[in-house]
């Protein structure tokens, strides 16, 4: 009884199951499964016998197909606008399709005009200097960004803004959630930035801990 | 489909239902979305961090 049904069933798989070959891929026009004895190399992508066009060769090196598309063509962002629209806080970002860090520089400029409206006494000349610089820096990112886009160059949308996640640190994100914990306590009243604001030369001593803490950490970063 | 991934599904929807929270304490005399907007960047700041340890050491090990 089950000898024969053990028996029948495997039997029954070699046939159905002739070793297959490796699918390689599927051929472009019709779609049918490709292997080493079918495929037919063809401007840089896969063909069966029937559909692959005239002029072919097996390897796809020897013909002259264009070179496969890089990940970053060469666009035609135009620098000069780039700077002027980098003259609006985050437009320059967002002109070349770093959405992320445009709103980074909103969220950056915001902060430097609402420092510089806080009556903190000497930083807020600070403050009020920094914005014109911040707005040059944006301007300029976003020109030297487009340049790079012109040349077909890969662009890190956080490229220059910081060494993120070289230390393994998960720093932007405790960045992120500390500046929310802090912009939560600072709109219902529980700490006063006014008062925090005295306390401002900590972040020096934040900073310079970090920069130990990386170097300390890893030595190829310099 | 690892932890990363998951938590990056997760965020949208997750961000979209604490802002309807948000607002609705807004609409019912809490505290208005003025002052508890900071709570979405906490939100978000979470999800990168659970994001980044997930990448770190992935539990489960299917990658």
């Amino acid at each position: 009884m089950t000898p024969d049904m053990t028996n029948s069933e495997n039997n029954a798989p070699p046939p159905a199951l002739p070793a297959p070959a490796p699918v390689l891929g599927y051929c472009r026009a019709c779609g049918v499964a490709l292997t080493t004895a079918n495929v037919r190399y063809a401007n840089g992508t896969m063909y069966c016998d029937a559909h692959a066009p005239m002029g072919t060769a097996e390897n796809p090196y020897a013909t002259a197909a264009p070179p496969p598309a890089t990940p970053v063509a060469a666009s035609d962002a135009n620098p000069g606008l780039a700077f002027f629209l980098g003259l609006i806080p985050g437009v320059g970002a967002i002109y070349n399709a770093q959405y992320g860090k445009g709103l980074l520089h909103v969220v950056v400029f915001g902060f430097l005009v609402s420092m510089a409206d806080q009556r903190t006494g000497p930083l807020e000349s600070l403050f009020g200097f920094l914005i014109p610089a911040f707005i040059f820096y944006m301007a300029f990112e976003a020109m030297h960004t487009a340049k790079r886009r012109v040349a077909g160059l890969p662009v890190d949308e956080f490229s220059s803004l910081a060494p993120l996640g070289g230390s393994g640190f998960p720093v932007g994100p405790v960045l992120l959630i500390g500046l929310g914990v802090f912009a939560l306590l600072a709109n219902l009243e529980v700490i006063s930035v006014r008062e925090m604001m005295r306390w401002w030369p900590v972040g020096l001593i934040a900073l310079g801990g970090y920069m130990l803490y990386v170097r300390a950490a890893g030595g190829d970063k310099s | 489909m690892n932890q990363a991934n998951l938590f990056g599904a997760l965020r949208g929807p997750v961000l979209l239902i604490a802002l309807g929270v948000l607002f609705v304490i807004d609409q019912n005399g809490g505290f208005s979305f003025a002052s508890t907007w900071p709570a979405l960047i906490i939100v978000f700041g979470l999800f990168k961090l659970l994001e980044s340890l997930a990448i770190k050491n992935p539990v489960g090990g299917a990658q």
